[in-house]
This record gives structure tokens, C-alpha cells and sequence, in this order.
């Protein structure tokens, strides 16, 4: 068969499709009909229904999910708060929205001393009392005057003060849980999302990610590069914060958004070509009842160039709420003063006894943070007199007391730009944690009275104009470190998938995003379809692709890993091992000496074992009725395998320190630094299966997670529990970096932070050298000015 | 093979700088610290020499430029708080200068050269002939006399040794002057002084007019003589015997040597160690100078004049013009000049003249104000740095010279930093008490290493922070005027031979008594505020903690201006010569014990005598001191020194009406040979243990600080009842 009968026949498959789905079909290639059953497919009955692949927590009907915090959903303490964006379309902004709050809280909070405090683009909506011990959820109107379409900022502060006990240790048992599965605008189901604008306010599922469905009729390299980009255009545009791929071209899957890049052709005959215009060149389908669709033809340049001017020009919102979400990506500039304000604090008051606010302090992720410089607090506070002995003000790093200052005991006290000094050691690159926290005990506490205090006094005032300031920082390309896999950089990256199947694309796909993050631009992203696309690759190539797709030599070069370990641990039995790793030469070679990327369309037939004929295999034996090897389809084995991704990876706390040089366990999918046997480096992801692979991509498509992916190797595994566990490792030869740029003051920083975590060797060094110099010193005053002997001067 | 060397060198220690100037962490900073304390102290405690040496103090310069970098890039105050960075900058400012001055030092005495003896070469014939220049403005016969009796008693040929008398006390100006006790005090000096000299056989050189001043006088004396070479003497140093028969010869060695300098030798106390008590037990001050760092100086050829006990060639002089004076320090300006012109100099450190020192507190001043304005002077007018001729040792020989005298300001700030900081909260030190763990106080005792290991033998610990805390409030205001106006300061003659009838407080205690004051009540305030917040600024504490120990100093300093009662004007020399004292026709045998420039302590050999106190007589003696042959026929003497009644052992004897003979004899019988002074000097250079001396220091500044203000009240109270004790003789006239 050649490649154009394949078409041919693909699209034909398209026909039968939807034909079988009992709608009016007709066969003929471009059928409207086809096409729109393509685009409706089965409608899911709730929004949280829509994505399997991610946590499916019960959610009452009409109940739109929101993005995720910025921040952890439990507030603990005597003071907490979380911070996000609310995203709105244009009717919503102008009608107002219901929010509801499921709310958990502890027994010990003291509903008549605690309140839960929201604000929205920093206007207070609503404060009530923090009385919910067996859960409970409250529906807050948000009038429409403090809203703007688009991002709002939402703020909300738990204020909790202990029913009995006024000791300090006993606010460790003061916490809220806001359940976010239970969260959302209420009754948004409903709200139409008409306008490219209004994608952003598209409802998210339960762990605030969402699903986009990937619709492309003809799989060739040129049709999957122009379907990426449209998607990362869109994406970027909408400001969608975690997506998951799905990249199918049936109607089973289920997704929040479907994405249809193609002809438009395939949609002319649905009466809807006409809804596109030179303005407007993207149609974007909010039919009642099924997931919002966009459509974008390829045959013309106009949507192509209307996308990208959408993501040029970003998501819009309120200017608080812009400013949240330019938070999260928002990487602080050495030898710059910030003030805590710009991180999102603003003044505040406190009445209890232990105050603490957090936010996050982005280093670059070629930063090499040492302590050859100090990260410059300047706090402006104040505080009252009669606080007890040991009353302090402590700055928290990544959960660590990093400097403490003791609070005068019997005076108050206003400190307008007190200094305090904190090694850069104490940091990391990416995200901090940074906590400013107050010990603040008073005689008060020793009586204990809870109910006295409704009208107590403040204790302590921080202000957001206190500042922080970065020395300058080191660069250094830790080139087997993955971290540069999302560093923001703007070099070019080639995509590999040597198999483009269905899992593999859409784990490239959800895993390109993450290459979108922290840039200006989107990333320049070469795709290369089949396995010979490796060797046409630049430096910076991304292969991604499940183990039985991919050479022995690539699975063996994995840091942390013996040779064949790999196999082993994923392949059932010697003998399965055997055979896969002997099918799998017959492809790699053919691969090898096939350049071109329409690989899935132009494989001759007696190569069709090779993995890359999956969808087409597949949709022909669909198409002729015959039985295939996945009875129930591809995409619904991918979607009903799919676990529960909202837990797919809990945010690891992990750095380069702390990784090992041996991966433990090889878990279920690995991403890796890996040298080629030609010696040149790529990143290989790669899993047991496909499904565990686009699992894999979710999870490091994550936001939250994006700054925990650091070393050579990190390996993900599950429990049965579906907990999951993600193991970093930077290999035998350890972290491999070199400079970020070879100017005099970043090596002179690079050696300066190697001294100072290698304090003896520094020691040892210096004490070297000043003997070798103390030697020479002596050898030379012996050669030089006057010397004296007994017989006089010489 | 030498420019390898130093290509290596230079290799090495621009390495070390590298390393040494990483902005590392703490922990680094540590480890290092730690592991270089603890090699320096290594080698002190091994004695190790050679290499080790260097090593020892390549290890300090290495802490201190860590300290430096340290100081300068993390601890100052933000630039857009003005007050808290001007202070904090004033006080890094004077940290550096405690540092530079700290790598100056080190460098200058790297290597401390120990020169040979160089004895006269040749017949007497061939020797050079000498012309002793004695200066002399207002000290009286008993010093100038006894000074040119011993410069007559020399060991060189009569014919080849000319002495002159410069006497500036007489010049035809003062003569003439309109003011008829300064004529009248002029033409008596000139008549006694006349007289003697003629009777010495020494050329008395009287000028018109006082222009000039010293380096005036000395080129006035230089157009009477014409001596090969020239021994300048200050009026009140009086040479050994052996003094031309040990430098000559440098000058026969090495005819391009224009200068061989010999350490001054003080038999007197200076006030610091008279009113501390410390007379003879602890080296002099000057000793730092004349036993380490001249010593150093000579090694890189730029050993310099200091105004007497100096052999000059006379060539060299007529090739500058004589002796310079553009500046008040025209032995220094000279010096520099004649390097400058290819010139060599030598030390010899053998103390070869016995001199007198300051005795009041504020004489001291005065001199120490001179020195330090004539050294503003060179370095304002005649900068080493920028003067072509010299080499780089030599410039940064002088400079160090020149820069020394700016320590009144580093000491004046180190002192007054707590008050800023504990008064008015002023952040002048940004930095945590683990930062000052490890740097500053590894900075500390790497500099009090250096310190005990260079001077250890010369300067007890904690000396130096008093004798630089008593004299900086005095010098600073001296120095600034001499920036003001570089052309300004005249010369001031320090007097010499004063005596004080009763204890008291110094004329010029003042401000002294109000810095300590003001130390004392910042202390006070400083240990209020950290006990008032007792989990508060770590920093206040070692602040505090600061506060203490410049309190300490300005205690012990309290007492140097409480002056003591000092009733002997000249020092006496231990001697043991036998002779005879007649008493009213009754002779004694007696041997006498010592002796001083105004009179002899015999004791009776053969059981107590019996002598009035005031009665007169005559002695006679007869032996050897320090080999040399010593004799006295009927020296006129009276009993001094007796406040009981009926016999007694021993006796204290005053001279009367020396003739200059007789001056000769008891020159001889002082100043016989310079091994005399050697053993004195050599007696008191013994270190002191770092902590015994720690604890003493302490000690001192518990009883300095009750005896000073038991002063302050004796003087309080003899205001209020009208009775004003001033000290006596005390005489600084300004030409």
C-alpha cells in the first residue's frame, strides 16, 4: 500500500467512525456529518467527569473547578493564607459569581476568635467564621464590581485562634483545609466560553489542571508540528496552568477542551466555515452540553498567525490577578531589591502569638547558590512591649531557621530596615520558600482566657515594604541535569518521538509545554518523527518514547542504572525481554536510514511491526471491522488505565545534594539525562508502557512539580495505594556542570561557591599555597636587599 | 636565578590573593581561619626558623587580607543610610589603615638585618677625622656639659676628633633681643657655656639668629669644621667611648654610605612607664623602633636618620646642601633626600649613646607632636612614593615612617565606634556574631600574633594601645593642623631634666579624663541595654564587650597622665669603684654604687659614717668600669640625700662646681663603654607571656583608674584651696 492509499483509507476510517456511532454518517471523505461527530463525540454528564486521567472527587453538579493554588490547601496556624486566580469570561465578569468553599477545620479552632477572610484583585468580599469540624462549604458572591474578565486575584486568610489553650505549642493544632474538589464557581457548567478570550476561564478539573484533546486527521510530521504549535499557541494564550494531552483523533476521549487542527475542509461541510473570517480565523465551537471545541484550518495562514498573536499577547485579567499569575513564573534579578510586596504580601497586623507568612523567592535555574554571597533581608516591623523572653523573628528557608532576631522584651519597638543576612547556601535554584515568622508571648498567655482576646490588641505589624535583595549568582549548565529541561531557556529543542503513537505524542505534547515555561517566547521546537530524527538532531534533543520503541544502548546509557537493568525490571520474563530487544533492531535500523519525518505514513509494509504503525494498523482493522490487537481502542485503553494523575506526583522536596548516585528502583517511568552512543547528550523520557509514559509527561508538566525535576535521572514509581514516589539520581559520575558563561566574575563566583562547600578544601588549599608562598617569600628576601655574613655586607 | 625567584613569588602570592579574595562562606572562612591560627601558632611555639618565618607571616597577611575584603565588601552600611555609612565607613577606613600598616610592618622587617661589627680599618693616620656637632638650644651645663665630656672621651685620635658646641641658646638674636630676661638668660648661657667649652677644648659655634632651627644650627656648625665625617649628638646624649671606633669602620667599608644610625638609649623613664611604674622592668618604647624595625629598614638599605647618635659623611651632606630643612624632622628629610640621591645608610644596633627621654607627660607631646607634624611635612611635601631616586623598599620604608603617625585617628575611631554604636544605635558594623567569630577575631589574633612574634621581646602586650590611645587626642589636632597649613609647624625643643616637687595630674589630662568619661558612661549604657534585652542583638554584646577593653585602655591610660612626684633630674648608672670620702677631716672608705650626672651614691666599707645631712667634702676614687680606667682626685661633693640623724651605711653625695675635667672623669665613669648601655637594653628586652601580661594589663587599669581619679580629686581640691602645684624646669620655648 502506498502512502497515499493509506491516507486514503485513514480518512475513510474517519467516516466509519462516526458512522458507527449511529449518527447520520457518510463515508465520503470531508463528510460534515463525520466531522461533527468527530468534534461532539459523547458528552460527559459533569465537568469532573471530564478527564478521567486526573482525580475524579465528587463535585455537586454545576460546579467549576478552580486553578491550582498557589500555595498548600491546608491554612495552619494562627495566620495563613492562599493565594490564586479566579479566571471569568466576559459574562461572568459582568453578572458576578458565585464561589463555593468546601472548608475542613479542626476541632480546636475557635469559631468566635477565627474567621476565614477572602479578597478579591485586593477587595474584601467576605469574612465568616472558621466553624467547620465536619467539613462544610460556603457559597460566597463575588458582585461583579470586582471583577474583570479574564484573571482575578483571589486572597484568603485564615485567622485561628485555639478554643482553650493559649500556649504557642497549641497553634500547631489550628489548620482549615480547603477542599478543592468540592470548590468552584458554582453553576459555571453552564457558561458558554465563545471567544479565544474566554478559553482561560474554561473549568478545571479537580487537582486544577485540564485536559485538552488533540483531533488530527492526517498523522504526517508536517500536520503533528503545525497541531504542537497551535496547541502551545493556545495554551499560552490561555494561560492554562497544567494541561494534559490527549493526542487522539477519535471522539472517545474525554477532555475539557478539543482542539481540531486540520483542513478546513474537514468542517466545511458542518456549516461552520462561514463563522471564520479573516478577523475572527479561529472558530471556536462553544456548543451547549460538549466540551468547547477549537477549530483551527491549516490550509490557510491566517489562524496560524491569529494563534500566535494570541499567545504573544497572553491571558488578560485584573491587574492583581496578572500580577499572581506573573508571580508564579517570576524569577528574582541578583543585585535587585524586592520588596515583600512584589511577592504578594501587603501590611498586616497580627494578634496572636506565632505569625508566619510565606512566599516564593524564584532563583534562576542556572543558578549555582553557594555561600559566597548572602541573600540581604531588610525587615520593617514592629512590635509592642511586654513581650516575654524569647520572642524572636525568624526567616524560614525551604522549612530550615536561617536567621533569627530576639525581640526586645520590655520596650516596643519599630524597626524601619532591620538587617539580616542569609547565606545563599541556604537557597536552591527555582522556587523557595521563604517564611517570615514571629514568636510573640505575652504575659497575657500565661492566664489563659480565649474569649478575653476577641478584642486584643495587636502584638506585631510586619510591613510589606520590608525588602530582600540577591547577591550576584553564579551560572553554571549543569549539562546532565534535567533542570535545564525547563529552565526557561529559548534555545532550540528537537523532539524526538520515534514512535508516533498516540501515547507517545501525547506525552511529547503535554511535555513541550513545560518547555513553554518561564520564557518570554515560546520555545523554537524542532519535531522529528522515527527514531532516525535522533541523528539529525541538534544538542538539545528530547526523546520521548516507551522502552520497547527504543534501542537497548539508549535504555543503558540512563545514569543510575546498570546496562540491562532497565529490561529487566520492566520486562516480564527473559525470554519476552529477549524477543522485544530482537524485534526492536529491525526497526531501529530501518529508522536509521529513514530521514524523513513522515515516518507513521511512509514506512514500507513489511515494516509494520515497528511500533509506529500503531494508529495506523489500528484505524485500518477498525475501518475493515477486523479484530485488533486493542480490542476496546487505543485511546480507551490509555483513558481506562489511566490512575489517578492528581497524585501522580507529590511535590518532592528534593536538590542536587540530596540525590543519589544509584537509582533504587527504576519505577515505571524515567526521565534522563543520556549520552548517545555517538556521544552527543539528549533527554530521554521513557516508561514501562505508554500509558505509564503519559503519566510520566502529566507529571512533569506540572507546575508544582517543574522545579523538582533536577538531576541526571529521576525515576517514577506508584504504589498500589496509588501513592506515587519519585526518586531523583545524578549517577556514578555525579552532577556534570560547566560554566554558565566563561566572564571572569561568574568563575570567580562558581570557585568561590565549590570553596564554600568544600570549606576544608579551601582551608587546605590556602594553607598549601601560603607555605608554597611563605617558601618562596624566604627563598627570594634571601636573594634580595642586603645580606649580611660575618665578613660584613655581601 | 634572582628574577625566577621572583617570578615565582610573584606567581604564588598573586595565587594566594586569588584564593584569598573569594567571596567564600562562613564555614570556609572558618576551616581557614582555624587551620592558620593554628599553623602560626605552631611555629611560634616551636620557635621554628627560616622558611617557617615567612610562612608565619604570609599566613597573618592572608587572614588580614581576607578581613580587608570582607570588611570592604560585606559589612558596610547601605550607602543610602548617610550616617550610618559615613561612621561605618570612617571606622573600615581606620580598620584598613590598621591593616596596611600592619602588611607595611611586616614587610619592612621580613628580613631584620644583623650587621657584623666593622672595625676601623688601617692605621690611626689614615683614619677619617670625625667632627662631633652637639646642637644645643636651653639645656644647661649639667646635660651639655657632661655630653661633650664624653664625646672629648672617645676613643680616636685627638688630632683626627673635633667637638663642636652649637649653641642656639646664645645667638646674637636672643643677645640682642628686646625682652631682657631672654638677653639676660642668653648672656649668661653663652659666658658658662663659652667658658667650659674653651676649657674642654670643644669649639663653641654661637649663630646670629635661630633660623632654621636644628638642621640650621648643625649646617651653621658643618661651616665651622671640616671633618671627613660628622657625629651629630643631641645635647643630652652622651657617647660611649667605643661609639667611633664601632661605626667608622661601616663608613671606611662602604664609601657611598652616608649615614650609620645607633639606637637611642634612654636611662631615664618616659612618663608611661614612670607613672605606671614600669621603669626597668618592660623595654623602652623606643625599642620597637631601634631593635626590629631599623633593623628592618637596614636590610632594604633605607635605614634613616634620626637627629643623633648618627654618623654622617660629609660629602654627602655638601652634595644635598647640608642638612635639610624644609620640615620640622629634617633628620628624616635629609635622609630620604640622600637615599634619594644613591646614597646608602647603615644601622648599627648597638646602643652606643645614653640619653634622656621626656619626663612629663606633656614634654612628651611636644616631642611627639614635632615627630609626627615633620613626618605629615615629608609625606605632604616630599612624598617618598612619588620621589624619583628611591627604591620601592625604600619608598615603602618611608612610608611606613610617614603613615605611622596617622594612628591617633585608627585608635580615636576604634575608641569612639561603641559610643556610636550603643548611644545612637548606629549600624556602623553590619554583621553577625558568627561573622565576627570568624573573620574579625581570627583578624585580631593573627594581628597579636604578628605582634608578639616581630615585637614580642621589645613591646609588652597591650602597651602599644596605650601609649597610642594616651598621645592620639594631642596628635590628631597636630596633624590636622599640619594638613591645614603642611608649611606651618615650627620646631619645638623637648625639654629635658625636668623634675616634679609633688604628685598630680598632667597639665594636659583633659581630654584624656573626658574620653573616659565618656567610656566609661558608654559601658555603662552598653551593659544596661544588653541586660534590659537579654535575648537581644548578639552584635550589642560584642559591642559592649569593645567598649570594655577601650575602657580598660583609657583607664590604664588615666593613670599616665596622673603624674608622679620626680624629684631626681638625672638617672643614676650602677658603678663599683672603691675610693675615699672625706668629712669634715674624716675619711671613709667607700665604694660607690652609682652615679648620675648631678651626683654619686658611695656605701662606707668599713662600717656606718657619721655625717650630717648638707655638710660638704671631698671624694676620691679609683678603678675600672667596663674596662676602662677610671679616676677622681677630690671631686667637691655635698651630703645629699639623708633625712635621719647619726650614722649610716650608705649616702647619697651631690657634686659641686664640676670643673671639666673633673666632668670628663665622671663621664668616663658613666658612659666607659657601650657594653654598659647593651646590658641594660638587652636586660629588658624579654617578651612577656601573652596572658600573665593580659591579666596585668587588666590589673593596671583597676589602679590606674582609682589612682588617676584619686588625682583628680588631690587636684581638685588643691584648686579649690588656692594650692597650685605646677611642675618645675619644665621649659618648651618656641623658636
Amino acid at each position: 500500500m502506498t502512502a497515499r492509499e493509506r491516507r486514503a483509507a485513514f480518512l475513510a476510517c474517519c467516516a466509519i467512525v462516526i458512522g458507527s456511532s449511529g449518527l447520520a454518517a457518510n463515508a465520503e471523505e470531508g463528510s460534515p456529518a463525520a466531522i461533527l461527530r468527530l468534534l461532539q463525540g459523547d458528552l460527559p454528564p459533569a465537568a469532573d467527569e471530564i478527564a478521567p486521567a486526573r482525580p475524579s472527587r465528587p463535585a455537586g453538579p454545576g460546579l467549576a473547578h478552580l486553578p491550582p493554588l498557589q500555595g498548600d490547601a491546608r491554612l495552619e496556624g494562627e495566620i495563613d493564607g492562599v493565594r490564586w486566580t479566579l479566571p471569568v469570561t466576559a459574562e461572568q465578569a459582568e453578572r458576578g459569581v458565585t464561589l463555593r468553599l468546601a472548608q475542613t477545620s479542626a476541632l480546636a479552632v475557635a469559631p468566635e476568635l477565627s474567621t476565614l477572610d477572602l479578597t478579591v484583585n485586593g477587595i474584601p468580599v467576605d469574612s465568616h467564621p472558621i466553624d467547620a469540624p465536619e467539613g462544610a462549604a460556603r457559597d460566597i458572591a463575588i458582585p461583579a464590581e470586582v471583577l474583570v474578565p479574564g484573571y482575578n486575584a483571589v486572597d484568603l486568610t485564615a485567622r485561628q485562634r485555639h478554643r482553650v489553650d493559649c500556649s504557642a505549642e497549641a497553634t500547631y493544632e489550628l489548620w482549615t483545609d480547603i477542599d478543592l474538589a468540592r470548590s468552584g464557581i458554582v453553576a459555571a457548567i453552564g457558561a458558554r466560553y465563545p471567544t479565544l478570550d474566554d478559553l482561560a476561564a474554561l473549568p478545571r478539573e479537580p487537582d486544577g489542571g485540564i485536559t485538552i484533546r488533540i483531533v488530527q486527521p492526517t498523522l504526517d510530521a508536517a500536520g503533528t508540528a503545525a497541531t504542537l504549535t497551535a496547541l502551545r499557541n493556545l495554551v499560552r494564550g490561555s494561560g492554562f496552568e497544567k494541561v494534559s494531552v490527549l493526542w487522539g483523533d477519535t471522539a472517545e476521549g474525554q477532555a475539557t477542551l478539543d482542539l481540531f487542527v486540520g483542513p478546513s475542509t474537514r468542517w466545511s461541510g458542518l456549516g461552520r466555515a462561514e463563522l471564520t473570517t479573516t478577523e475572527r480565523p479561529i472558530l471556536v465551537d462553544a456548543t451547549q452540553g460538549r466540551p468547547t471545541t477549537v477549530l483551527v484550518a491549516t490550509d490557510r495562514p491566517e489562524p496560524a498567525r491569529a494563534l500566535a498573536t494570541f499567545a504573544a499577547t497572553g491571558p488578560r485579567g485584573s491587574v492583581h490577578g496578572m500580577e499572581e499569575r506573573e508571580r508564579a513564573q517570576d524569577v528574582a534579578v541578583p543585585g535587585e531589591r524586592r520588596s515583600f510586596a512584589s511577592f504578594g504580601l501587603v501590611d498586616e497586623t497580627f494578634v496572636g502569638q506565632r505569625y508566619s507568612r510565606a512566599f516564593d523567592l524564584r532563583l534562576p535555574a542556572d543558578a549555582y547558590p553557594a555561600d559566597y554571597g548572602d541573600v540581604e533581608f531588610e525587615l520593617a516591623f514592629a512590635h509592642v512591649a511586654g513581650l516575654r523572653p524569647g520572642s524572636e523573628v525568624r526567616v524560614r528557608i525551604n522549612g530550615a531557621i536561617r536567621a533569627s532576631l530576639a525581640l526586645t522584651a520590655n520596650e516596643r519597638r519599630v524597626h524601619r530596615r532591620k538587617s539580616l543576612q542569609i547565606p545563599l547556601g541556604a537557597f536552591r535554584p527555582g522556587v523557595n520558600r521563604v517564611a517570615i515568622e514571629a514568636t510573640l508571648a505575652d504575659a497575657a498567655d500565661l492566664s489563659c482566657a480565649p474569649l478575653d482576646r476577641v478584642e486584643a490588641k495587636p502584638r506585631f505589624a510586619l510591613s510589606a515594604q520590608s525588602t530582600l535583595r540577591l547577591p550576584k549568582l553564579a551560572s553554571v549548565v549543569r549539562e546532565n541535569d534535567l533542570a535545564g529541561l525547563t529552565a526557561g531557556s529559548t534555545t532550540p529543542l528537537d523532539l524526538i518521538i520515534p514512535t508516533p503513537d498516540a501515547a507517545s505524542l501525547s506525552a511529547a505534547a503535554t511535555l513541550s509545554l513545560g518547555f513553554d515555561a518561564g520564557t518570554a517566547d515560546l520555545r523554537p521546537v524542532r519535531l522529528g518523527l522515527g527514531l532516525g530524527a535522533v541523528e539529525q538532531a541538534g544538542k538539545d534533543a528530547v526523546i520521548v518514547a516507551p522502552l520497547e520503541a527504543l534501542p537497548t544502548a539508549f535504555a543503558d546509557a540512563i545514569p543510575g542504572l546498570a546496562p540491562g537493568a532497565l529490561q529487566t525490571a520492566w520486562m516480564p520474563s527473559e525470554a519476552d525481554a529477549i524477543g522485544r530487544l530482537a524485534a526492536r533492531q529491525a526497526p531501529r535500523r530501518a529508522d536509521a536510514a529513514d530521514p524523513t519525518l513522515e515516518v507513521a505514513l511512509s514506512l514500507p509494509e513489511t515494516e509494520r511491526v515497528a511500533p509506529t504503525i500503531d494508529v495506523l494498523s489500528d484505524w485500518e482493522a477498525f475501518n475493515a471491522g477486523a479484530p485488533t490487537s486493542e480490542p476496546e481502542g487505543l485511546w480507551e485503553t490509555i483513558l481506562g488505565a489511566a490512575p489517578d494523575l492528581g497524585e501522580f506526583l507529590d511535590r518532592p522536596e528534593m536538590s542536587g545534594q540530596e540525590l543519589s548516585a544509584v537509582l533504587q528502583d527504576p519505577g515505571d517511568a524515567i526521565l534522563a539525562r543520556i549520552e548517545q552512543p555517538d556521544g552527543r547528550t539528549a533527554t530521554l523520557l521513557t516508561a514501562r508502557d505508554g500509558d505509564a509514559l503519559m503519566r510520566a509527561a502529566l507529571g512533569f508538566g506540572d507546575p508544582a512539580h517543574r522545579d523538582a525535576i533536577t538531576g541526571a535521572a529521576i525515576a517514577f514509581s506508584e504504589t498500589e495505594a496509588g501513592s506515587q514516589r519519585l526518586q531523583g539520581s545524578w549517577g556514578a559520575e555525579g552532577p556534570r556542570w560547566r560554566p554558565g558563561s566563561f566572564s571572569p566574575g561568574n568563575l570567580r563566583l562558581i570557585l568561590a561557591g565549590w570553596f564554600s562547600d568544600n570549606a576544608f578544601a579551601y582551608a587546605a588549599l590556602m594553607l598549601g599555597a601560603l607555605v608554597v608562598a611563605g617558601g618562596a617569600t624566604s627563598q627570594l628576601l634571601g636573594r634580595v636587599g642586603r645580606r649580611f655574613d660575618a665578613e660584613g655586607v655581601r | 636565578m634572582t628574577r625566577a625567584w621572583f617570578a615565582f613569588w610573584a606567581g604564588t602570592v598573586v595565587v594566594v590573593a586569588l584564593v584569598a579574595t573569594q567571596p567564600i562562606g562562613l564555614d570556609a572562612q572558618f576551616s581557614f581561619g582555624l587551620a592558620g591560627l593554628a599553623l602560626m601558632l605552631t611555629i611560634r611555639l616551636l620557635r621554628a626558623k627560616g622558611a617557617w618565618r615567612s610562612v608565619f607571616l604570609v599566613i597573618a597577611g592572608a587572614i588580614v587580607l581576607r578581613y580587608a575584603y570582607w570588611r570592604i565588601t560585606s559589612t558596610l552600611p547601605p550607602v543610602v543610610e548617610p550616617i550610618d555609612f559615613g561612621f561605618g565607613l570612617a571606622l573600615v577606613i581606620a580598620e584598613l589603615y590598621a591593616a596596611a600598616m600592619l602588611v607595611l610592618n611586616v614587610f619592612v622587617v621580613s628580613d631584620p638585618a644583623t650587621r657584623p661589627d666593622e672595625r676601623l680599618r688601617g692605621a690611626p693616620e689614615s683614619w677619617p677625622r670625625v667632627d662631633v656637632l652637639v646642637p644645643s638650644y636651653n639645656e644647661d651645663l649639667d646635660i651639655v656639659g657632661t655630653t661633650l665630656a664624653a664625646a672629648k672621651n672617645m676613643d680616636y685620635p685627638a688630632d683626627k676628633l673635633r667637638v663642636l658646641l652649637l649653641d642656639d641658646g646664645a645667638t646674637e638674636a636672643r643677645l640682642k633681643s628686646d625682652d631682657p630676661v631672654v638677653r639676660a638668660r642668653a648672656e649668661a648661657r653663652r659666658d658658662e657655656m663659652r667658658a667650659f667649652a674653651e676649657e674642654l677644648g670643644v669649639d663653641y659655634v654661637a649663630r646670629r639668629e635661630n633660623a632654621h632651627a636644628k638642621a640650621g644650627n648643625l649646617n651653621a656648625g658643618l661651616g665651622r669644621c671640616d671633618g671627613d665625617l660628622v657625629l651629630v649628638l643631641d645635647a643630652d646624649h652622651a657617647p660611649a667611648a667605643d661609639f667611633l671606633t664601632r661605626t667608622v669602620g661601616h663608613m671606611q667599608a662602604d664609601p657611598r654610605l652616608f649615614l650609620v644610625q645607633t639606637p637611642h638609649f634612654f636611662l631615664n623613664a618616659d612618663p608611661l612607664e614612670r607613672n605606671l611604674g614600669l621603669h626597668r622592668r618592660m623595654p623602652s618604647e623606643c625599642e620597637m623602633f631601634y631593635a626590629v624595625t631599623q633593623r628592618g629598614l637596614d636590610k632594604w638599605d633605607a635605614a634613616y636618620f634620626c637627629g643623633s647618635a648618627a654618623l654622617l659623611r660629609r660629602e654627602a651632606l655638601n652634595e644635598a646642601g647640608g642638612f635639610l630643612g624644609r620640615t620640622i624632622t629634617e633628620d628624616c628629610e635629609s635622609a630620604l633626600d640622600l637615599h634619594a640621591r644613591g646614597w646608602h645608610s647603615a644601622y648599627v644596633d648597638r646602643a652606643m649613646v645614653g640619653g634622656l627621654q621626656p619626663e612629663t607627660f606633656d614634654a612628651l607631646i611636644t616631642q611627639r607632636s614635632r615627630w609626627a607634624q615633620g613626618m605629615m611635612q615629608i609625606l605632604m611635601l616630599s612624598n617618598p612614593v612619588l620621589k624619583s631616586g628611591l627604591s620601592w623598599p625604600q619608598r615603602l620604608g618611608y612610608l611606613s615612617a610617614g603613615l605611622f603617625w596617622l594612628f591617633c585617628f585608627a585608635r580615636l575611631t576604634f575608641m569612639l565606634a561603641p559610643v556610636a554604636y550603643i548611644f545612637f544605635d548606629l549600624r556602623i558594623y553590619v554583621a553577625s556574631l558568627q561573622e565576627f567569630v570568624a573573620y574579625t577575631l581570627f583578624f585580631l589574633a593573627a594581628c597579636l600574633l604578628v605582634r608578639e612574634q616581630i615585637f614580642g621581646a621589645v613591646r609588652w602586650p597591650w602597651l602599644s594601645e596605650i601609649y597610642e590611645y594616651a598621645q592620639s587626642p594631642y596628635l590628631a589636632w597636630a596633624v590636622i593642623r599640619t594638613w591645614l597649613n603642611p608649611k606651618a609647624p615650627s620646631f619645638t625643643v623637648t625639654a629635658k631634666g625636668a623634675t616634679l616637687e609633688e604628685h598630680g595630674l598632667s597639665p594636659i589630662a583633659w581630654p584624656l579624663l573626658g574620653l573616659f568619661t565618656l567610656l566609661a558612661v558608654t559601658t555603662g549604657f552598653g551593659f544596661w541595654r544588653v541586660a534590659a534585652d537579654l535575648h537581644g542583638d548578639e552584635l550589642l554584646m560584642v559591642v559592649t564587650g569593645w567598649s570594655v577593653f577601650n575602657l580598660l585602655v583609657a583607664g590604664v591610660s588615666l593613670g599616665v597622665v596622673a603624674e608622679r612626684r620626680e624629684r631626681r633630674r638625672f638617672p643614676r648608672l650602677e658603678v663599683d669603684v672603691e675610693g675615699v670620702l672625706t668629712i669634715e677631716e674624716a675619711a671613709y672608705p667607700v665604694r660607690v654604687r652609682d652615679a648620675g650626672l648631678g651626683g654619686v651614691r658611695v656605701e662606707s666599707l668599713s662600717g656606718p659614717m657619721d655625717v650630717e645631712g648638707a655638710s660638704t667634702g671631698t671624694l676620691t676614687y679609683e678603678g675600672t668600669s667596663f674596662g676602662c680606667s677610671v679616676a677622681m682626685k677630690g671631686l667637691n661633693v655635698r651630703i645629699a640625700g639623708r633625712n635621719g640623724q647619726g650614722p649610716a651605711k650608705g649616702v647619697g653625695l651631690m657634686f659641686d662646681e664640676l670643673t671639666a675635667v673633673q666632668r670628663r672623669e665622671i663621664a668616663r665613669l658613666l658612659y666607659p663603654s657601650s657594653e654598659r648601655f647593651e646590658r641594660l637594653r638587652r636586660s629588658r628586652q624579654k617578651a612577656r607571656n601573652f596572658t600573665a601580661g593580659t591579666i596585668e594589663f587588666a590589673l593596671w587599669a583597676v589602679y590606674q583608674v582609682a589612682r588617676g581619679l584619686s588625682y583628680v580629686v588631690m587636684d581638685v581640691w588643691r584648686r579649690l584651696s588656692r594650692l597650685q602645684v605646677r611642675p618645675a624646669a619644665i621649659e618648651g620655648n618656641v623658636r
